[in-house]
């Protein structure tokens, strides 16, 4: 621990790009950039949206009588027609998405030694696990349609469709609570979004590392920034992962 | 962007960091007073433009208190005027609702937020910690101007054929959420929305870099803690915002998706017109436990502005120091942090758990405290003060008068027994308005008369603005204190009329009183008006300092340059309050920028 | 500017984002056997509970490591930390309503 520390203060020292101007100013106050201090209070504001709607899952889904299953609705598998693979693939996904976020963390620390050939190749790495992310996500989206999920319908469900009615008579027209689609979609969708802004966002930073721009900057903070936002669309799914497929 | 300012960027900055303002840049019109990125300037576009809202928002009001104080007449003229909201010289009541709508969205959001921080925290965080200029020059006037585009599509939806949203400015659902319940719900609702979330984008920009401004561009000396009062309020103000506004984006996007998709996250149960709609499952409360999570703390990001401003400003104007400094910043703390777990008393009246209700009681009288302090501070500022009378100084004592006032009421609000009676009433108007509305009115006037000569270079006229303070204040007591009355008689809000009411029936009077008092202060803002744009051009020239104030934005060049310092910037040693130190001195005033003496360094307690 | 870090260093730095990479894999393999083989023995309460501390345990280790946090200045830290609390009283507060909705639309 101790020595990374050290490491730590030497970097930020010579990292921080010229509070106040570069005219001596104070310190800044939390010793961090302010590049980094305006992507960090982002991602801080952009986890209260992120929270606000998972809050609001837990509490639609608590003030449900019945919820599905996700073992139930989570088990099929791109090639295998009628496979039974409970969580099998978005374990997958999972999986792929905390490897895109260590090819850009590796990214983040060629770029501290100024290895110009590092950062491109780990950030390439970072983008093709994003874009395969997105592609699991379609897929897994299509195949849901296909069985019937859609923002206003739920085919997963103990009751029989068009049987029940209105009222306390529960769920409307679908066998099974509605919010769960349009939940599904909604934070998923929500997620996905951030996916693909993120993999926009991380070519705009691997053609600014192979081009040489950064390069001459003398550091290689805007990849550092990119990565910020990149972990973060990973610590979301975290918890996206924990609302709809564990609990 | 090169032309317009020698600050692009931190890093660039750094380059000509000295003698800088020899350059002469080719400006254009249109790059020096448009598309300008200098803070200055900006922030002085936040204020016209929230003055255009605050006329266009004060209008509205004018023209449902003249529905509510005369029900039975007609107003041909009116009709003339507003030829689609009146039909046989009354006004419609769709219009109505849609005006008492508008009234709140813009008053609340586009003037009291967007522009009241916008214009301060861009002209004062920079001069008063010593910095060229914001830190991210380019995403402040993206700020501004998200803000513009959000004004543009909020002013257009007015003129929609189904006219604007009109489901209040909290857009509760089912209301809003469903086209087929009012004209309003339609378009103007989508438009609303639209405009809203161009809105938060705005406060966002700005909010980071009020934040990252504040830790990172302080000059040589300049600790947090010899900050001004007003950066530490818009400081923290910044950080609400950033943290209370993303909740409203999930709020309205849900409300979206419930208006357009078909989804159910707030309607369930719903029967128009003898017929069932499909929705299932969600619930209205939902959405306004989400909006007031926002609601709340924006109510916060309102008056904590001109909490700061009214510091400053007191303690400059009766030559003494602020009395608990320290108190004061903590206290600012504690409101942050106390407005985020305090939302649904907003609700006792929703059928939410009444369990969970008396814990949100137990934390909204927990604000009492914070404010209290900050109260008592205020005054024991004034307290034996050298108190200087001037424009400035009168609508900050207006200020904690009318903080006082509605801050009172609140307690009474916040307790969820009494709510039962008053909620919904136009007590809670008479309460949010003092202590909101009129309130930080008075701190933002306070704000511009006193540094006015900041940013114009001359002085306001204080004639205007002696007439201007006692029709403002002796007008708005008039409007809000009896509808008090009106609220504990039961007299609920957002009624057209009240000619129904057998019960209501004696206040008839009442309410004309009332609309009188609306429509003169009305027309005394446009005193403030005149003064403002005549003082530009014409006003007394003002000297560097024409306080005699210690902060550093009296000692950059009154005329305004680019870069805010000639050569290097100003070095601190002292916090800012530095008044009447001396009595022996005749000078009762010590700058920033002035060295410790010998003595003061061994004064461990001086700052 | 490059150098800042010896090749000591920077191995150190490698090697510690690696074993993070390792904790992560490893706790969601077990939170996805453990959802597939003990879903029906075990509590509903006790497992979510389960779930929600190993998803915090891998928040963790991405915010301290993957983003740098823990060698962060503590007061940083802090000014990121202290505003969850808010979430965590909305989410209290959220849930207890939700859970009160319930009972009114289906009561026992
Ligand atoms: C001691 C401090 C305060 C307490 C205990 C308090 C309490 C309350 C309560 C309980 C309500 C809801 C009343 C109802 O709808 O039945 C309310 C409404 C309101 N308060 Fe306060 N308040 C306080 C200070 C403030 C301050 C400082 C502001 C603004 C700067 C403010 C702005 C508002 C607004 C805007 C509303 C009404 C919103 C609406 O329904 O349209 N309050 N207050
Ligand atoms: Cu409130």
């Amino acid at each position: 621990m101790a020595e990374v520390i050290e490491i730590k203060e030497e970097h930020h020292v010579d990292q921080l790009p010229t509070p106040n101007n570069g005219e001596g100013g104070e310190n800044s106050a939390l010793n961090i950039s302010y590049g980094k201090t305006m992507m960090w209070y982002f991602l801080l504001s952009d986890a209260f949206t992120f929270s606000a709607f998972l809050i609001s899952y837990a509490t639609i889904r608590i003030s449900q009588p019945w919820w599905p299953d996700p073992n139930v609705v989570f088990k099929s598998f791109p090639f295998m027609a009628h496979a039974n693979v409970p969580l099998g693939f978005v374990s997958v996904m999972t999986f792929v998405l905390i490897l895109s976020s260590v090819a850009v963390v590796r990214a983040v620390q060629e770029g501290h030694r100024m290895n110009q050939k590092g950062v491109v190749t780990w950030m390439f790495w970072g983008i093709v696990g994003g874009v395969f992310f997105l592609g699991c996500q379609a897929w897994e989206w299509n195949n849901l349609i296909h069985e019937g999920l859609r923002p206003f319908y739920n085919p997963f469900g103990p009751n029989e469709a068009g049987k029940t009615t209105l009222f306390l008579e529960k769920m409307a027209m679908s066998p099974g609570p509605v919010a769960f689609g349009a939940l599904f979609f909604g934070i998923t969708g929500f997620h996905g979004f951030h996916v693909f802004t993120g993999v926009c966002l991380n070519v705009y930073g691997l053609i600014g590392a192979a081009n040489g721009p950064f390069h001459k900057r003398g550091h290689y903070e805007m990849i550092e920034k990119l990565g910020l936002y990149w972990h973060f669309v990973d610590l979301v799914w975290v918890f996206v992962f924990l609302a709809f497929y564990l609990m | 962007m090169q032309t317009t300012t020698v600050i692009d960027s931190p890093a660039t900055e750094h380059a000509h960091a000295h003698g800088h303002t020899g350059h002469h840049h080719t400006e254009t019109f249109l790059s020096k007073y448009i598309f300008s990125l200098d803070h200055k300037t900006i922030g002085k576009q936040f204020l016209i433009m929230g003055m255009i809202w605050a006329v266009i928002g004060g209008l509205m009001s004018v023209i449902f208190r003249i529905q509510l104080g005369w029900p039975d007449e007609t107003f041909p003229i009116l009709e003339k005027m507003f030829a689609a909201w009146y039909t046989d010289g009354k006004l419609n009541p769709e219009a109505y609702y849609m005006m008492v709508t508008m009234h709140g969205t813009i008053m609340v959001f586009f003037v009291l937020t967007a522009s009241l921080s916008g214009t301060f925290a861009n002209i004062l965080i920079p001069l008063q910690i010593g910095a060229r200029d914001m830190a991210s020059p380019l995403m402040n006037a993206l700020s501004f101007w998200l803000f513009f585009t959000a004004s543009v599509v909020m002013f257009g939806s007015i003129f929609l054929p189904t006219g604007a949203a009109s489901a209040g400015w909290t857009i509760y659902p089912p209301l809003s959420a469903l086209p087929q319940t009012s004209p309003g719900s339609g378009d103007g609702m989508t438009w609303w929305l639209i405009s809203m979330v161009l809105f938060v984008a705005s406060t966002l920009l700005g909010g980071l870099n009020y934040v990252s401004t504040v830790l990172n561009m302080r000059t040589k000396g300049m600790s947090m803690f010899k900050m001004p009062l007003t950066v530490w309020a818009l400081f923290f103000t910044a950080i609400i915002g950033i943290l209370s506004f993303p909740v409203l984006v999930s709020a309205v996007v849900l409300l979206i998706f419930d208006r357009s998709l078909g989804t159910s996250f707030y309607l369930s149960n719903i029967v128009i017109g003898g017929q069932a709609l499909p929705y299932a499952g969600g619930s209205p409360i939902l959405f306004q436990h989400l909006f007031w999570f926002l609601g709340h703390p924006e109510v916060y990001i309102v008056i904590l502005p001109a909490m700061g401003m009214v510091s400053e400003i007191l303690a400059i104007h009766s030559r003494k120091p602020i009395f608990g400094y320290k108190a004061m910043i903590f206290s600012i703390l504690g409101i942050t942090v106390l407005g985020f777990i305090v939302w649904a008393h907003h609700m006792f009246m929703t059928g939410m758990n009444p369990f969970l209700g008396s814990v949100f009681t137990l934390f909204t009288l927990l604000i009492a405290i914070p404010s209290a302090v900050k109260v008592f501070n205020w005054l024991t500022t004034l307290w034996r003060g050298n108190i200087k009378i001037n424009p400035p100084s009168m609508f900050a004592i207006g200020f904690v008068s009318m903080f006082i006032s509605g801050g009172l009421t609140g307690i009474w609000l916040g307790n969820s027994t009494v709510d039962i009676q008053l909620h919904d009433t136009y007590f809670v108007i008479a309460h949010f308005h003092i202590v909101m509305g009129i309130a930080a009115f008075f701190g933002m006037f306070a704000g511009v008369y006193h540094w006015f000569p900041r940013m114009f270079g001359r002085m306001m006229n204080e004639t205007m603005a002696y007439i201007h303070f006692a029709i403002t204040f002796v007008g708005s007591y008039l409007i809000f204190w009896p509808m008090h009355f009106l609220g504990l008689a039961g007299v609920p809000r957002r009624y057209y009329t009240f000619n129904e009411f057998e019960a209501f029936a004696h206040y008839g009077t009442l309410n004309k009183v009332i609309s009188i008092a609306a429509i003169i202060v009305f027309l005394g803002q446009l005193i403030f008006l005149v003064n403002f744009f005549w003082s530009i051009k014409r006003g007394r020239k003002s000297t560097q300092n024409p306080w005699q104030a210690n902060t550093l934005e009296w000692t950059s060049p009154i005329e305004g340059i680019h870069g805010n310092w000639e050569g290097d910037l100003p070095e601190v040693h002292r916090w800012p309050y530095d008044y009447s130190r001396d009595p022996n001195s005749d000078v009762d005033f010590i700058p920033q920028t002035v060295p410790l003496t010998e003595e003061e360094k061994k004064d461990k307690i001086h700052h | 500017m490059s150098g800042h870090l010896t090749e000591e260093q920077y191995k150190s730095q490698v090697a510690a984002v690696w074993k993070s990479t390792l904790w992560l894999s490893i706790i969601t393999v077990v939170e996805v056997v453990i959802a597939l083989t003990l879903g029906h023995l075990i509590p509903k309460f006790i497992l979510n509970l389960f779930f929600v501390l190993a998803s915090v345990l891998k928040a963790f280790f991405i915010i301290a490591e993957f983003m740098h946090l823990k060698y962060e200045k503590r007061a940083f830290i802090i000014s990121l930390g202290v505003p969850l609390i808010f979430l965590v009283w909305a989410l209290i507060a959220f849930v207890v309503e939700g859970n009160y909705w319930l009972h009114l639309n289906f009561p026992k």
